[in-house]
């Protein structure tokens, strides 16, 4: 069965399908956006419930393998000790996701101009400085103006509160003189946009049951389609099809019955992130494109790159409160952020202090660890350590290689029958000496800050939630999948607007950065509306 | 916890008598905090042990056979010495069930109500009440303000 026509389709209501969307709608053009998840009910997130912390082991998870849901497909993760954390929903991970928000710094785009490695982007900050203030605008960002780590830029709403933890870490890096500010946080800390403000609830990442934190579907979504983009769940585009000229026309997708359809299309944008993206181009193979869609470059899938994450734990001798708060989002540190070479490695990181666990993560963490026994010392261990730890995780840059890769695994596919994507991934000496000189960084801080003992690891298996790397843009065919406005260099009425675009990976969150790219692309379509194909 | 229930249960008396002492031996009362045997506790347990219950049956079984092996008495009829000797190798040996039988008793016991209030938390879920904060000293600030921008400029 085919549908009519449209103008646009998006794959993927994630964080850049939601802002290519939105940006795009202001042109009229008939725009549909194919999700493969459902619109999530904020009446289900874990916080609703006595059970929480079990629910976020659940259907709430991650990772995808464990989630395990309908409409999720499967990851072989097997070859890389990083494992996959993503969500598929309309809101796509942002919907659980701890909401930080950095910018990269103007250096992120010059890589291989400072410091010789990987390649440089092809635009830079200020190119997308436009992009990032729009982006901000329209998610409602908190933070403080004057962060000495960043060119000046406007922040819209109060900081989220440091609480007891905060300070105590803050006296920590101050001791140390070193850099901290307080997290720009995608969280709504007063009133915005018809969102209500934080109360404080803890885990943000298994779901904002409050509405503060600024998932997709409550941010742009809305907004989209008020005006005019019709948003279809329970799609799974299984490939791209292309016509005899090489112009995309459309795509084949399974519905929410399992019936395969086809949707033509006038262009064809990708929004299905580092690992998504990749999985969709290869399995869209023609006689014209033999390798799988826009890989002439022979690079998609190639150059994966992740965040190396290493954590950081210390134990203190009085109650912090680490319940109360944004998990994830609190105090930041940037002072390890630009290349030094004295310290083993070119790049570098950022601390991000997290707020402390739930009763049932304290204690399973202590018992599987060995910290907390069985046994008639279990109560008096428990509450030397319930409440009394804070810590950072940290995230490193990382950079790109080929044999990091997204390939299609040859035997597991998705409930669909669609093979399903494969990483291999290995960690490059730079991250390993880049984790190691955080960790001890990471040690330090919290020593000055008052801990009596500290714990780490590195790297931080559960934490893959950055994909990117695997459709890279630049002005160069050859070594490159779309150009600088991010459109195939292969297929002219294809754009992919994801973290697979991205040249290299800054040491910050990217989403800030995924969304401001695709509204820049956007952008850049409408600016060339009369001749977007030539 | 009235929300969750526990029927039908897939364990036999025996099975249930073992996994008392077992989940009390992990978590035993002391003058504040309940056992995880109480029975308000211990039947969560097993409500959420049901979905494992062949798993937890057959190293309920390992169990038996090891103190058969090593005591030639059931693991039920052992002193508690030789019950924490056995059900130390034990929990080397099995790591599954040992696995869910610690998860569960963990979750089930850091939901409980009474647990929950005599570690000083409010025996509530975090939405919709939230939890106040109390204000931020921004003057912790003024050190990092006076420093000098310290990204790269291009």
């Amino acid at each position: 069965m085919s549908q009519d026509p449209v103008d646009v389709l998006i794959i993927g209501a994630g964080a850049s399908g939601a802002a290519v969307a939105w940006s795009l709608a202001d042109t009229r053009m008939k725009i549909v956006c194919m999700e493969q998840g459902d619109w999530v009910n904020p009446a289900d997130y874990p916080t609703n419930s006595r059970d929480w912390e079990l629910k976020q082991m659940g259907k709430f998870n991650i990772n995808p393998n464990t989630r395990g849901l309908e409409t999720d497909y499967p990851i072989n993760e097997d070859e890389s000790p990083i494992k996959i954390a993503n969500f598929n929903g309309v809101g796509g991970s942002t919907i659980l996701w701890a909401a930080h928000f950095p910018r990269f710094h103007p250096s992120d785009f010059r890589v291989k101009s400072l410091d010789r490695v990987a390649d440089d982007w092809p635009i830079d900050y200020e190119t997308l400085e436009p992009y990032y203030a729009e982006n901000d605008r329209m998610t409602g960002v908190a933070g403080l103006e004057g962060d000495p780590a960043y060119p000046p830029k406007a922040v819209n709403l109060p900081p989220v509160s440091l609480g007891k933890l905060g300070e105590k870490l803050a006296g920590g890096f101050n001791e140390l003189g070193w850099h901290w500010w307080p997290s720009d946080s995608a969280i709504a800390t007063e009133p915005f946009d018809g969102r209500d403000k934080c109360v404080n609830l803890g885990p943000c990442i298994s779901g904002c049951s409050q509405g503060a934190k600024a998932s997709t579907d409550i941010t742009y979504w809305p907004h989209a389609i008020r005006n005019g983009v019709e948003v279809r769940t329970r799609c799974r585009v299984s490939e791209i099809t292309v016509n005899a000229k090489g112009m995309a026309d459309g795509v084949i997708y399974f519905d929410e019955n399992g019936e395969e359809q086809k949707q033509q299309a006038e262009v064809v944008i990708v929004a299905g992130n580092g690992v998504g993206t990749p999985r969709l181009l290869l399995n869209s193979r023609s006689s014209l494109f033999p390798d799988g869609l826009a890989n002439t470059s022979g690079l998609v899938g190639k150059n994966l790159m992740f965040h190396p994450y290493a954590y950081v734990e210390g134990l203190f001798n009085e109650p912090l409160g680490g319940h109360k708060g944004p998990g994830g989002c609190c105090i930041w540190s940037q002072e390890f952020y630009e290349t030094d070479r004295s310290r083993g490695y070119v790049r570098g990181y950022t601390m991000e202090m997290t707020r402390g666990r739930g009763p049932i993560a304290t204690a399973l963490g202590g018992v599987m660890s060995g910290r907390i026994p069985w046994g008639d010392e279990h109560h008096g261990t428990y509450q030397q350590v319930f409440d009394k730890s804070a810590g950072m995780v940290i995230i490193c840059e990382d950079l790109p290689e080929l044999h990091n890769t997204v390939t299609l695994d040859p035997v597991l596919v998705d409930s669909n029958g669609i093979p399903a994507p494969k990483i291999n991934y290995t960690l490059s000496k730079n991250s390993v000496k880049m984790l190691e000189h955080s960790v001890a960084r990471g040690k330090e801080v919290l020593m000055a800050a008052g801990a009596s003992e500290v714990s780490s690891g590195a790297p931080l298996g559960m934490a893959g939630w950055h994909m990117m790397g695997t459709a890279r843009m630049g002005t160069d065919p050859g070594n490159s999948v779309v150009n600088e406005w991010g459109r195939s260099h292969d297929v002219k009425n294809l754009f992919i607007v994801d973290g697979s675009i991205f040249v290299t990976s800054a040491g910050v969150n990217p989403t800030s950065t995924i969304q401001a790219l695709a509204l820049y692309v956007a952008d850049s379509m409408k600016k060339r509306l009369a001749n977007l194909f030539d | 916890m009235s929300d969750i229930v526990s029927t039908d249960s897939p364990f036999t008396q025996e099975q249930k008598q073992t996994l008392a002492i077992l989940v009390d031996m992990m978590i035993p009362a002391n003058d504040v905090m309940p056992s995880a045997a109480d029975p308000d506790i211990f039947s969560v347990i097993l409500s959420y042990l049901a979905d494992a219950a062949e798993d937890i049956g057959k190293g309920i079984a390992a169990l038996n056979a090891l103190s058969l092996e090593r005591y030639k008495k059931s693991f039920l009829t052992l002193d508690d010495e030789s019950r924490g000797a056995i059900v130390s190798d034990f929990m080397a040996q099995y790591g599954e069930p040992v696995m869910q039988l610690q998860i569960h008793t963990v979750s089930s016991y850091y939901m409980n109500d009474r647990v929950l209030e005599a570690l000083g938390l409010e025996a509530r879920p975090p939405f919709p009440g939230g939890y106040e904060m109390e204000p931020s000293d921004w003057s912790l600030l003024d050190p990092v303000r006076a420093r000098e921008k310290i990204y790269r400029e291009i």
